[in-house]
């Protein structure tokens, strides 16, 4: 059976119904700009499931570690709208960079650091050049972690309990770094382990939406 | 601030919540502890990344990245535990056992995770 497949299938799904829950709570009783947070999560589900059709699809592997990279990409210009919500001038400005940054470095992957994916044992092993997955994390240390915090923050802001802007800092920061290492991982054990470290992210992720929607009040 | 109030009396879930007392400090050091050793705890996990062609090294800093990812999880799960002590909502009780034993167990295996990449770096069993 192919590993690859079911653990990208599963982690892709329930990022979806993580993203979908929060959506459904901004406006609601989140503000409306954290839409931009779960349209980035849905982004990541989007890849996440190509890199499942892929592993069964060698022909597609390539093409599907590109769109993939677009995929994170678009995620990240969502997220820095979260990441500078604050003020306008600067987040519209921010935005216009990702994309111009995310266009180079979608050219760069195309012509010069083409993706060199392959499927061994049934892993999809990304087989990343140095350079691309230095830029990738620091994509996740730049901006997918500090968004995290600043969603977590605005979260909690109207729940006046002490400990639970930490908690849910916690979660949705070890939830991104747990989804680069299973991204990364070459090897069938570190697969394994890292994919039960992201179910008991995705399970506090989901429950963590259930406590926001019975602890916030509707917005009028 | 009373807004906040206001916003809270509105629902009914946490107008079960009594008032909150003011915050003890020792129940505030123990979150920059646990930040703290997570944080050397990612430290060594990327120094074993950097090192992991020298089999000594990144053999010495398995053990270290064991023993980081033990007093992380265990300090972080000791924040956890105070906030949990400060609440007395059924709900919010639940989620802060949840997220200690998630968040613990993750802690420990993150780090966990990059010991075995350093050790499988170190051997011939390493698998790719």
């Amino acid at each position: 059976m192919n590993l690859a497949f079911i653990g990208f299938t599963v982690v892709g799904v329930v990022f979806a119904i993580y993203a979908s829950t929060f959506y459904s709570l901004a406006g609601k009783r989140l503000p409306v700009f954290l839409r931009s947070y779960s349209f980035a999560y849905f982004s990541l589900a989007l890849a996440f499931l190509i890199w499942a059709y892929a592993s069964l699809n060698n022909g597609f592997l390539k093409n599907s570690v590109i769109i993939g990279d677009s995929l994170l990409l678009l995620g990240s210009i969502f997220l820095l709208n979260v990441l500078f919500n604050q003020n306008k001038n600067i987040k519209i400005f921010s935005v216009a960079i990702g994309i111009i940054l995310s266009i180079i470095f979608i050219w760069l992957r195309i012509n010069y650091y083409q993706p060199m994916p392959f499927i061994e044992s049934g892993i999809l092993i990304f087989n990343t050049q140095t350079i691309i997955a230095v830029i990738l994390n620091l994509i996740f240390i730049f901006i997918w972690l500090p968004a995290n915090l600043v969603a977590a923050k605005k979260v909690t802001a109207n729940i006046s309990i002490e400990g639970m802007t930490y908690a849910y800092s916690f979660i949705y920061a070890v939830s991104t770094i747990a989804a680069i290492l299973f991204i990364t991982f070459k090897t069938i054990p570190m697969v394994i382990i890292s994919f039960v470290t992201l179910g008991i992210c995705f399970v506090m992720l989901l429950y963590s939406n259930y406590v926001i929607n019975k602890l916030l009040p509707a917005k009028p | 601030m009373n807004e906040e109030i206001y916003q809270n009396n509105q629902n009914p879930q946490v107008q079960n919540i009594p008032p909150v007392a003011p915050i003890p400090q020792s129940s505030i050091k123990p979150s920059y502890k646990a930040n703290n050793w997570i944080a050397l705890a990612y430290v060594v996990i990327i120094a074993i990344t950097w090192f992991d062609s020298d089999p000594v090294l990144s053999g010495i800093l398995f053990w270290v990245a064991l023993a980081m990812g033990l007093i992380a999880a265990g300090s972080f799960i000791n924040r956890i535990n105070k906030a949990n002590k400060n609440t007395q909502n059924k709900l919010v009780k639940v989620f802060f056992a949840l997220v200690g034993v998630g968040g613990g167990v993750v802690i420990f295996i993150i780090a966990f995770i990059a010991g075995l990449v350093g050790w499988f770096s170190a051997h011939p069993i390493r698998g790719d």
